[in-house]
């Protein structure tokens, strides 16, 4: 299991690990362009093949700014987990809801 | 190109009153040097007091040790023969038992008489050995006699003669058959020089002893220098009772007493001490070179670093219309405030594009990410879309002709864009929207969020087209489109930033400039945390 903490004013917590053979990636606190570059390598660290899907664990994700939502955007296939209602509205609201899917 | 001088951090005041490199250099070189100075005379110091410590122990230990033995020696021996004389009458028989020991070819003496000293002159009983420098009859060894009488203790005195140098004893004695007193010669090397044994405890020292109290040149009984007398440099001097008189010891070390690391020791320090003056010195001069670059390479990286935000500023600036075109019966303002987070640019923008038959597009758009690419992708987007509105298409055609030119996956970055057409007499605008925030319209203090189904960001494609809407404009009311700088607040769903825009627009305020003016001080404050772009449309009938 991997783990990464910036310490940053808006600190952002990144964790990983595999369920069922499915990378898990946990982002926790506010993602933003300060620190995109964490999430980033976590997913470089566990991206084998580029059709991979990728589970974004964000319940406990507070904010997201456009850098995150291209950062997520950028992989292939992907859900977010557990949205807040925050990043839900966020995704809803710049027309991401097809592509960023969100469960439940 | 401009070259903001006023945001350069004070470098050049930093740096007054520091010290320069020859400074630094000069600095060690200086301490390095007194250090070292100190610690060889402290450890020289040190060296010759431990050598004259020594020296004294030592000259001591030797002057005890003959005061223990020579001074028994003789008054045992001598004073010894004489008791025996007294207690026998003058015996030649026992006296010569008494002498027999002392008076041999290998010394301590070469000749010996025994004096009977009741008469009015001493007369001499007998004598063994060989011949005596003063011999009988002399008046030297008479007054030598007499004073051994008069004595408690033996007698010394020095005798010279050409070739030989003899120390001369008496020592008397009473008894029941009267006084009598025993002379006897100890030779003495003719120059005074004597050779060390090689066994002797007084290795590392010269010596000179002395009979009396003073160190003259004629009282020299022997010494072991082949130098000139008296001893020079570093000396010690003691003495001790010896029969009447007394023997002065004075010494000199030849070597070092203390051993050879103890007199190496200061020239150590000193040698070491300039090594360690000279490395230092040396660190010092690239320690004080190595920050004079560091401060220049971070003087370089920081103006390289206003130059690049200055060219992106430039870019944006230049991208952002100066001066709206004027529409006949609106009255259109736009506002564009920098963010203050970071010294990367935004790349929020708004346009307008005037068409024929009272129309006009307008487009805001908010670029992902910040810094010069930011800027490019928005360039790209801003003119890409000002060709296909003059092109005459409608806003869901700009966006599906724009979503062609961005891919988040190749770049990096994404945008949101919110294009409107206007046809201004009939108070319609007709709305794209690629995954940005919904505008607000107000009238006569009423106001609402127009419901634009977004569509997903340029760049993000979510393989369907655009869907467009229609909204109408009430007379005299105000069309607002922003970037999200305006409303997003952290931890906070960005609805209720809607719904403060959507409040505050409602409030009827002179002109529109003075709204937007108002809107954006009630929502951000002085200064927002994100670039912010508005754009105000405002009917006049």
């Amino acid at each position: 299991m991997a783990e990464l903490n910036t310490a940053g004013q808006d600190g952002i917590t990144v964790r990983t690990r595999h369920q069922d053979g499915t990378p898990v990636i946990s982002v926790a606190g506010e993602l933003d362009l300060t620190n995109a570059k964490e999430v980033r390598s976590a997913i470089e660290a566990v991206v084998s093949d580029h059709g991979q899907l990728i589970v974004f664990e964000v319940s406990d994700l507070t904010f997201m700014d456009s850098s995150g939502i291209a950062l997520l955007a950028s992989v292939t296939r992907q859900v977010l987990r557990d949205p807040t209602p925050i990043v839900r509205r966020l995704i809803e609201m710049t027309g991401l809801d097809k592509v960023l899917r969100m469960t439940p | 190109m401009r070259r903001p001088a006023a945001r350069l951090p004070r470098l050049a005041g930093a740096a007054r009153g520091r010290i320069g490199l020859r400074g630094a250099v000069l600095a060690v070189v200086v301490v390095g040097l007194v250090l070292t100075a100190v610690l060889a005379v402290v450890t020289f110091r040190g060296h010759q007091r431990a050598e004259s410590r020594l020296l004294g122990l030592q000259t001591r230990l030797i002057a005890a040790a003959g005061q223990a033995a020579d001074q028994l020696y003789v008054q045992d021996h001598l004073g010894g023969a004489a008791a025996v004389a007294a207690a026998t009458g003058g015996s030649v028989t026992e006296f010569r038992k008494a002498v027999a020991g002392i008076v041999t070819a290998k010394g301590p003496f070469v000749s010996a008489s025994l004096w009977q000293l009741s008469g009015a002159s001493p007369r001499l009983v007998a004598a063994v050995g060989g011949k005596p420098l003063l011999a009988p009859g002399a008046a030297r060894l008479a007054a030598l006699l007499r004073q051994s009488a008069a004595s408690k203790t033996f007698v010394v005195t020095k005798v010279t003669a050409p070739g030989a140098v003899r120390l001369a004893f008496a020592a008397a004695a009473s008894g029941s058959h009267g006084r009598f007193a025993v002379y006897a010669e100890e030779p003495l090397p003719v120059n005074g020089r004597v050779s060390d044994p090689a066994d002797s405890p007084i290795g590392p020292l010269s010596f000179a002893v002395y009979l009396g109290r003073s160190t003259t040149p004629g009282m020299l009984l022997e010494t072991n220098s082949a130098g000139p007398l008296p001893l020079r440099g570093t000396t010690f001097t003691t003495g001790f009772v010896f029969g009447n008189t007394f023997v002065t010891i004075t010494t000199s070390p030849r070597g070092s007493l203390s051993g050879p690391v103890s007199q190496v020791l200061p020239w150590a320090i000193v040698a070491g001490g300039l090594l360690l003056t000279f490395l230092a010195a040396l660190l010092a001069g690239r320690l004080v070179r190595g920050r004079d670059d560091a401060e220049r390479l971070s003087r370089e990286v920081r103006e390289l670093y206003l130059e690049q935000r200055s060219v992106a500023e430039t870019l944006q600036h230049a991208l952002l219309p100066s001066r709206l075109p004027a529409i006949p019966d609106m009255v259109i303002e736009a506002r564009y405030l920098p963010g203050a987070t970071g010294v990367d640019i935004g790349g929020d923008w708004y346009d307008l594009v005037p068409l024929d038959g009272g129309r006009f597009v307008f487009k805001v758009g908010d670029v992902s990410g910040r810094g010069v690419d930011a800027a490019a992708v928005m360039a790209s987007l801003h003119f890409a879309g000002r060709a296909y509105a003059l092109e005459g298409y409608t806003p869901q055609v700009i966006l599906d002709h724009l979503a062609q030119t961005l891919d988040v996956a190749e770049n990096g970055h994404f945008a949101t864009v919110l294009c409107g057409l206007v046809d201004i007499a009939a108070h319609t605008v007709r709305l794209a929207n690629a995954g940005h925030l919904p505008p607000v319209v107000s009238s006569e203090g009423q106001s609402a969020v127009v419901p634009v189904k977004p569509g997903p960001p340029i760049g993000i494609p979510d393989g369907s087209p655009y869907e467009e809407s229609m909204v109408t404009v009430p007379p005299r009311g105000v069309l607002i489109a922003y970037t999200d700088g305006l409303v997003e607040r952290r931890g906070e769903i960005v609805d209720a930033g809607i719904k403060r825009l959507q409040e505050a627009a409602s409030h009827d305020c002179g002109s529109l400039g003075e709204l937007l003016d108002r809107i954006i001080t009630e929502l951000t404050g002085d200064s927002p945390a994100d670039d912010i772009a508005v754009i105000g449309l405002e009917w006049q009938n």
